[in-house]
This record gives structure tokens, sequence and C-alpha cells, in this order.
């Protein structure tokens, strides 16, 4: 910025237009302020801020490839299984001596065969997203389930625990992850051909259609990066619990739809940014750290997140100016 | 009611739409026990003015006059306490209730108790349905009736209350012959009780057949009001179609090239049958017909939308197998279709990111896209077109229907199209805007491109084109030279067979 600061009234009317231009990132902040505050400063300690990325870091990847399908007027329900379906099969292959390498490609294999399926599913099939991820989400819950009869999996190799328990640098890995995949994201979706059709198809896809694009590729392609995702998401959380669970991740869906919709996607599609879903991600995880700073009940704060979600969705169905 | 006081009276009734006058200064005027049929071409604004009537759009000028007196219709439900009562071409029925709950469905009959007398609706409306002779069901659900039978119980709905006003939006087109017969049968009856009824159709034959007087539109504006019996058909069509072709058009004299699309025996099952066409360089082929008479579906076969039957298609000698949509954009051919919001852009989406979609398509960026590069060509043609707008980041959904059209146009002009197929590109287009469009087409073949021209409107599509092919029932019935037709003549070409014979006799 080549902005002159001769006087500090000038930064402080352009912080604020700036802050009147992004309503999400207000909010991320005043929610910061808030959390300082009424946590006498332990909010913005050091400590602190790590152990709630690194907590969130799994929503934070997921909700990523959930952006993409919700930017193609989709949604994404079966995340959550296929978190528990990756954590399963990490875990078992890992503790039957298949070494790490193995149970990785074929937990992240496992991510994109359920995109893949659902993806088809909604193109070929032509049944809502809604309900073909929803059925995938029963279906790669049941596979999860069925490995080890229901019982969760301990004793994995030190290796494997390096994801959610390892740091390069002092940061922890999965908040690495979670950032070079919401990079990639936004390569993705701002910079190349790909991302460019994402919000086309997303915005009308039968005019997309007779403009020569894709679409039923272009959302395929989302529902395996969503998958792909999911599967991210599942590693580092496994690494971090250091057991594969098949009911692990089960309300972890429903926040990583909340925070694609509190970045300002819209579900009607072709509107949103990866930015805004990081965003969203980081208020939720505020939201949450900041309850559990202040002692509130942990069945309160459910409640109180919900709020939350219908708040900042309402106010962007005003400022869309939905009829 | 007094007898010298017409029911209802439009004066001087204007609407206007951003960027568009729907209307203007159109006076109709209703007495009771008569027939009074509208006609207009497409976009004459005879929906415009019916939906003032009942209160679903509000005017922007004139006045109404209820048996003399002066009303304010801003709402259904005014419209409905003056006892206006409309049949929609697009029926307002409810797919998953029952015929009966349809049609008793703003007053059920209750029983005693104040719960539903279901026994008493569903006689009523049986009654009332036996009054058209059709075996139809009162009890069963109205997305399992055919078309025609839901046609049916959206006028006995009209008709179970009381309406001293019935409108009715091209009744005919879903049905037959004998259902026909029993709907002017009924609207016979309900004349000498003394509704005024306003009957829009698009077969003058009908006209004359129920119709007392006739009131045209063209062009959102007011030409004449007759009594039916004094007026010729000639002399309607005459009314409809008879503008002045000067000054509205625009049209270079360019030499026409070598054929660059040639197409025979194209046939989509149920759809088009048996099309052969050649296109020159630089050519403007018009395509006439009524609507429904296959054009769109030519064009969208052509562009790869449908897949066709049989047939063979060259573009420049070599032979072009219809596929996608894509598929087509490689060969060359770009469509700007009839369904602007719908198919033609992305409305949430920039003018830069619709036009850009032209560029992608070419493959010019493999995976990376250079913006500098691609945003450089975007404002080019976005400049050429003259897309008037305070920035190309402007969402497409904010601009007027010119502009938005000049984006889909300047979309095809990036994907390098040398054929155009243009679907009604100037519906709902004002006057200035479509005189540029003109001039942007006329531009066009001077760059020796083709273009394949749909339009309704027939000055338009003579004045524009080279040549005239007229289309009925998915065949191309007749060829002209632009020069020697009269609109008369295509008029008469467009008329499928049967209904032409019946023209001859009247």
């Amino acid at each position: 910025m080549e902005v002159s600061t001769d006087t500090p009234k000038s930064i402080w009317s352009q912080i604020l237009a700036i802050l009147g231009k992004n309503p999400r990132l207000s909010v991320f902040l005043i929610l910061a302020v808030i959390s300082t505050a009424l946590s006498k400063g332990i909010f913005l300690s050091p400590a602190n801020l790590h152990n709630m990325l690194r907590q969130y870091a799994g929503i934070g990847i997921m909700a990523v490839g959930q952006t993409f399908a919700i930017l193609l007027a989709g949604v994404d329900l079966s995340q959550g299984s296929v978190v528990a379906l990756v954590s399963m099969i990490l875990a078992y292959l890992n503790t039957s001596g298949c070494g790490i390498v193995w149970p990785l490609v074929v937990g992240l294999c496992a991510g994109a065969a359920c995109g893949l399926t659902s993806g088809l599913i909604v193109t070929r099939g032509k049944v809502p997203p809604f309900i073909a991820t929803l059925a995938m989400a029963s279906i790669a819950r049941g596979i999860a389930t069925l490995i080890t009869q229901a019982r969760p999996v301990y004793g994995l190799s030190k290796e494997l625990l390096v994801f959610g328990r390892g740091t390069v640098g002092g940061i922890g890995i999965q908040i690495l992850v979670w950032a070079n995949v919401a990079l990639l994201g936004v390569f993705l979706l701002t910079r190349t051909v790909y991302g460019r059709e994402v919000y086309i198809v997303g915005g009308n896809e039968r005019s997309a259609n007779l403009s020569g694009i894709n679409a039923h590729r272009v959302k395929l392609a989302a529902y395996i990066l969503s998958g792909v995702c999911a599967a991210l998401a599942g590693i580092v959380i496994t690494s971090k619990l250091d057991m594969g669970g098949p009911y692990i991740s089960l309300t972890d869906n429903v926040q990583s739809v909340a925070s694609v919709v509190i970045g300002g996607t819209s579900f009607a599609g072709g509107r949103g940014s990866i930015s805004g879903t990081i965003v969203g991600t980081l208020i939720i995880a505020m939201m949450n750290n900041l309850m559990n700073l202040m002692l509130i009940n942990p069945y309160i704060q459910q409640g109180i997140i919900g709020a939350i979600i219908l708040l900042t969705v309402t106010m962007n169905q005003r400022k869309a100016g939905v009829r | 009611m007094a007898d010298d006081n017409p029911v209802l009276k439009m004066e001087r009734i204007t609407k206007e739409f951003p960027g568009v006058k729907a209307l203007e200064n159109v006076d109709l005027e209703l007495r009771s026990g008569e027939v009074h049929c509208l006609i207009g071409e497409n976009g004459a604004g005879k929906s415009t003015l019916i939906k003032i009537m009942t209160g679903a759009l509000p005017k922007t000028g004139g006045r109404i006059l209820s048996n003399g007196k002066p009303v304010e219709i801003s709402g259904p439900q005014d419209g409905k306490a003056l006892g206006i009562r409309a049949i929609y071409q697009e029926l307002d029925l409810l797919p998953t209730l029952s015929v009966a709950e349809n049609i008793f469905v703003e007053s059920r009959p209750t029983t005693r108790a104040g719960l539903i007398d279901w026994p008493e609706m569903n006689r009523r409306a049986q009654e009332l349905l036996g009054r058209f002779d059709v075996r139809i069901d009162a009890r069963a659900k109205v997305r399992q009736l055919t078309v025609a039978e839901q046609q049916i119980v959206a006028i006995v709905k009209a008709l179970s209350q009381d309406s001293r006003v019935l409108i009715m939006d091209e009744p005919s087109a879903v049905l037959t012959g004998g259902e026909l017969e029993r709907l002017f049968g009924i609207i016979r009856q309900l004349k000498q009780q003394g509704a005024a009824i306003v009957y829009i159709t698009h077969r003058l034959v009908e006209a004359f057949e129920i119709g007392d007087r006739v009131t045209v539109l063209r062009d959102g504006k007011y030409v004449a009001t007759a009594e039916m019996k004094d007026v010729s058909m000639e002399q309607l069509i005459k009314w409809m179609v008879g503008r002045k072709l000067e000054e509205q058009f625009y049209k270079e004299k360019v030499r026409i090239g070598p054929t660059v699309l040639e197409v025979k025996g194209l046939t989509v099952n149920g759809k088009l049958k048996d099309i052969d066409l050649q296109l020159g360089e630089g050519e403007i082929l018009g395509i006439a017909g009524l609507v429904g008479a296959g054009r769109t579906e030519l064009l969208k076969t052509l562009f790869g939308a449908y897949r066709p039957d049989a047939g063979s298609v060259t573009i420049h000698g070599k032979p072009y197998h219809i596929t996608s949509p894509r598929g087509a954009i490689r060969h060359g051919l770009g469509l700007v279709p009839e369904d602007r919001k719908n198919e033609g852009v992305v409305l949430c989406r920039s003018i830069e990111e619709n036009i850009s979609v032209g560029v992608l398509v070419r493959r010019v960026f493999k995976f990376i896209v250079h913006f500098p590069k691609l945003f450089a060509r975007v404002a080019q043609l976005a400049n050429y077109v003259g897309v008037k707008c305070h920035s190309l980041q402007q969402g497409v959904g904010t601009l007027s229907g010119g502009n938005q059209q000049k984006t889909v146009l300047a979309k095809w002009l990036a994907s390098e199209s040398q054929i155009l197929l243009l679907d009604e590109p100037t519906r709902g287009i004002d006057v200035g805007s479509k005189l540029e469009f003109y001039k942007l087409i006329a531009a066009m073949v001077r760059e020796r491109k083709s273009v394949i021209l749909v339009s309704s409107e027939l000055p338009e599509l003579m004045a524009l084109s080279d040549r005239i092919l007229v289309m009925s029932n998915g065949q191309i019935r007749k060829e002209f030279m632009a020069d020697e037709a009269t609109q008369e003549d295509v008029l008469k070409h467009a008329i499928p067979q049967e209904l032409r014979q019946s023209l001859a006799v009247s």
C-alpha cells in the first residue's frame, strides 16, 4: 500500500471502510476482541490459539472441500462418515502391519471413491445431492463399523501420530495441512479454468452447458475433492485421537457445512469463496473456544452455535436481496 | 347493471418495465354478454394487459372503470372482488390435490361443525364437470390428468366462482376439436348469463367463430377495436403485423460466399423431420414459423443440445457429428438462446465472467488462467458490442435485457464462432437496443460470419434475412428470397395444413 500515513484518522476511516465491506471479517474481529476481554487475555495466548487451530484443522480441511460442493448448488453430507471410514481403514491397516504408506494411500483412495460415487449418483442418477450424500453417509458409516464390528482400533504406530501431534517449527502439522489445502483450494477456485467453471455451473447449469462447459464433469470433480478433503481430515483426526473410531466425527459434517455457509457461500450456488469458508471455520472455532474458556455447559454451546449460524445466514440472505 | 356502461373499461393503460415499455396508452372496453377477442403477435402486450386487469401486475399509468366508476386494482384480491377471473396458459392448479379441492380451493363447502364437507364438495365438483360432458373423476389428483383435462379443471374452477369478467388465455392451445366445441358451448352459455369474456388466441379462425368484437394490440400499442362481423381475416392480419418498415431495422448488402453449413435430412423424432438447408458465408438465413413449429428445436439440435436420429451435417465441406454444445462450439457454432435468463447468461456472475466463458471454452488456457490476457480480450469485446455498464465486474442480473443479450453475443465472439444461431434475439428488448443489435448482426456478416435467425416478428425477420425458410410441424414448408416474399405469404405457409383448410372455408 502506498497510502500516506500523516494523519492517524485516515487509517481508522480506511479500516472502518474495509470492515464495512466485509461483515464476516468484522464479526471475526469483534469475536476476537470479546474473547480476549472475557477470557482476561487467555484467548490470545499462543498456546490457546495453537490449540484451537489444531482442534479445528480437521473441520477446516473438510470445509474447503465442502465449499466446492455448495458452490455447485449441492452439498456433501457424507464427509463426517468418510472421516470415520478413513479412520478405520487407517487404523486397521496400520495395526495389521501394513506400515504407514499403504494405509494413507488406501484411505485417500477410499475418500476419493466415496466422492466419486456421490458425484456419479448426483450427475448420472440425477438424485438431489442432499439425498445422494446422505445415503453415502450411511453407507460409509456402515462400512466403517463393519471393519471391526464397531470396535475402536487402538495402538497406532508412532509415525502415524505425526499428523495430529507433530509440529514443524512449532506449528502443528495438521494446521499446516489445513493451510496447504486451503491455499490449494483458493488457487483452484481463483486461478484455474476449473475454478471459473465451478462458478459458472453453480450460477446456472443450463446456461453453462449451452456455453460448452461439461457441468457433469465439473460436479464430479467437486465431489471427489470433497471426499479427498474428508479423507485428509480423517487422517489428521485419527492421528490426533490416536485411534481408529467408527463413531467419530458425528457432528463434524454440520460444522463443515456451517463453516461454508457462515463464510458467505450461497446455498443456491455460484457465489462464495474459500477465504470466506476459512473465516467461517475460525468463527466457529473461536465461539467454541471462548465458551470452553468461560466454562459454559457444552450442551448449551451447541445451541448457541446454531443460533450464530441462523443469524449469519439470515444476514447473508438479506444482503443478497432474496425474494 | 346499467346497460350503457361497460362492465370494465381500461383507458390509456401504460406499463413500463425497467428499460421496456410493455404497454402504451392501451384501451379496452368490455360489455356485458360479449365475447371480446384480444389478438396480437407475441410480445404485443396481451398478457401484460390481462395481468393488469386481474391485479397480478400494477399499472404504470391510465385508469380502469367498472360500470362507469373508477376502480383501483392493486392486487389479485381487488380483481377477484370485481369478479374478474382468468384462466392462464400456465395453469395455476395444485397438482397434488384432487380435482374437487382445486375447484373449491378458495371456498370449500363445510359442515355445520366447520369441517370440510367432502361428499358435498365432490358432488358439486362432479356436477360442474358434468356440464363439460367429460369423464373426469372429481376425486382424482390433478397431476394424473392430461394437460387438456387440467385445462378443463381450470375452466371449471373459474366458473365455480361468480365472475363478471372471465379471461381465457389461449384455451384452445391444448384442446382437441371436440373439447373446443364444448368449451364454445359453455362460453355461449356464460354470455347469456351476462358475463363478459376476454378470449385471447393466435388462431384467427376461432376468433371468427366465437368472438363478437375484437381488439388488436401490436408492440404494446392499441391498434383497433372492431365488430367481428365487420372485419376480414386479411384486415386482422394487417393490423397484427403491418407496421412501417422504415428506420426500425438495419441491414447491409453483403456478398454471400460459398456454403459453410449444409444440413441434409436432419431428423429428431417427434421434433424435426427431414430438414435440408444450406447456409452461405455472410448470409443471414431467416426461419419463420408459429410457436411450436420446431424452429428452436432446429437451432438447438444443430448446437448439440438434442441428439439427431437421422441426417448429416457438414461445415466447410467437412462432416460435423452432432454430439454436445461443446462439440458445436469447437466447430465454430454459437447459440443465442430464446430463454436468455435461464440459458443464455449466468445472472449472479459478472459481465466479465460471462463473456470469458467463450475464451475458456476454446482451451486457450490449459489449466491456469492468465487473467490479464483474459480480461483484456473480454474488455475489448464488451466494448465492441457496446455493453452499457458501470464496470465489467457488475452482475449480469443488473443489466437490461438488451445489454444481457449483448453479453451473450460477446461470449460467442470470444469463442470465435463463425456460425451464429440466434433464437428470438430481440424478444423483450426495447426499440433502441434492437437497432444496436441489428447493427451488430450486420457487422458480423460483414466479417464473413453467417447467421441463422429465428424470429416471431415477421417484419424483423423479413428486413434482416437474405433468405427465409418457413417451418411448421417440424418441417420446412417453403423457401423465399426475402425480397420476394410478403408477410401474408410467409404467414400462410406457417399455418399447419389442417388449420389452413379451415381457414379457406371461413
